[in-house]
């Protein structure tokens, strides 16, 4: 049974009332959950979003459909709490100028250690070029280093050739470059 | 060789640099035990952006086991709750018990309400009046008419009159 069909069975038993299901999944999940939100969210709230994204997760279980990738379904509702928080900041005003990453969390956070700061600072430019990338830019970088895929899964789950997903992490990484150029 | 991929951007047979950067990658999520890989000038600065990177998702810090415990217990809680919520019959519509009153049974109620109000005050009238004699038959109905039998037919009248006005108020509204 491959991985997808697999888990997807699992989402199904989850759906018909199985914590076990359920907990396998989200075991399965959780690292590569937090990876994706860390590398989008400031640090401080990444742990309040994670757990948003899991109590998503289980009140639209239902929704699931059984000839989805479960893979796909709860990235996009990791796509949807994200951008769910970022609403949530613009609307109390916490965002500043940028609506994706504010230069106030740079602040927010006292880094006493000068290189601290500077690692801070580092992050909050990476995720804001992050943010502003194409989707499959940004898919294809958060599926080799948050979930830690080889290229050859990652081809598979595209549909895509071994080079053409290489020649894609590629453009992709140079995309970010310009974007970090330009900030 | 040529694919096509989704982003509608041909990609040619192997372009050693692609290729270059992708080992490069490989190696670094490995670990430092990995070996190094030679990458040329044109891959130095993308190479530094994949360190960046990694350093930025850092796959090396998992969440911390305070966390995991108190969104293990969060999640308990919210697994429980969405089971309860899903296993409750369905629920009855908050009016359903008014779907035997009908506009006609409610017709016919304010009819016999009416009639009992008037019944009520006309034998009440009489009574105290004197005006009509009692029958052998109605004497035998009602009786003598005492204190305790007036506060009977004029608790029956409030009823009454209390019952006919608020269906009237119900038609109306």
């Amino acid at each position: 049974m491959s991985l997808e069909s697999n888990e997807a069975l699992l989402a199904k038993q989850a759906q018909q009332g199985s914590r076990e299901a359920f907990v396998t999944l989200y075991n399965l999940y959780l690292n590569r959950v937090h990876n994706r939100v860390k590398s989008r969210v400031p640090i401080q709230d990444v742990e309040d979003v994670v757990q948003d994204i899991f109590i998503a997760v289980i009140r639209s279980l239902d929704s699931f459909e059984l000839r989805s990738n479960f893979g796909t379904w709860l990235y996009t509702i990791v796509n949807r709490q994200i951008a769910d928080f970022y609403r949530k900041r613009y609307r109390t005003g916490q965002s500043g100028d940028n609506p994706n990453v504010s230069l106030d969390d740079a602040e927010r956070i006292a880094d006493p250690v000068a290189s601290d700061r500077e690692d801070h600072d580092e992050r909050i430019m990476l995720q804001s070029a992050l943010h502003k990338l194409p989707e499959h830019y940004q898919e294809v970088i958060l599926l080799r280093f948050a979930d830690k895929l080889t290229f050859e899964q990652i081809a598979r789950q595209r549909g895509q050739s071994l080079e053409a997903v290489k020649s894609l992490h590629r453009r992709a990484l140079q995309a970010l470059r310009t974007q970090i150029v330009e900030a | 060789m040529t694919h096509h991929n989704p982003n509608l951007e041909p990609v040619d047979s192997i372009d050693p640099l692609d290729a270059e950067l992708a080992a490069f990658v490989d190696g670094l999520l490995r670990g430092p035990s990995a070996p190094s890989i030679e990458i040329s000038p044109q891959n130095a600065e993308l190479a530094q952006l994949s360190r960046q990177v990694q350093r930025l998702i850092a796959p090396d810090s998992p969440p911390s086991p305070v966390f995991r415990a108190r969104l293990a217990a969060r999640l308990d809680a919210e697994w429980d709750l969405a089971q309860n919520q899903s296993n409750k019959p369905k629920s009855v519509p908050l009016r359903a018990g008014r779907v035997f009153i009908t506009p006609h049974t409610r017709r016919l109620l304010g009819i016999a309400a009416l009639v009992a109000v008037l019944f009520a005050v006309v034998l009440a009238l009489a009574s105290s009046s004197g005006a009509i004699a009692p029958t052998a038959t109605a004497g035998a109905a009602i009786g003598t008419l005492t204190p305790e039998f007036a506060i009977f037919f004029g608790v029956l009248l409030a009823i009454g009159l209390a019952i006919g006005l608020s269906l009237w108020l119900r038609r109306r509204r």
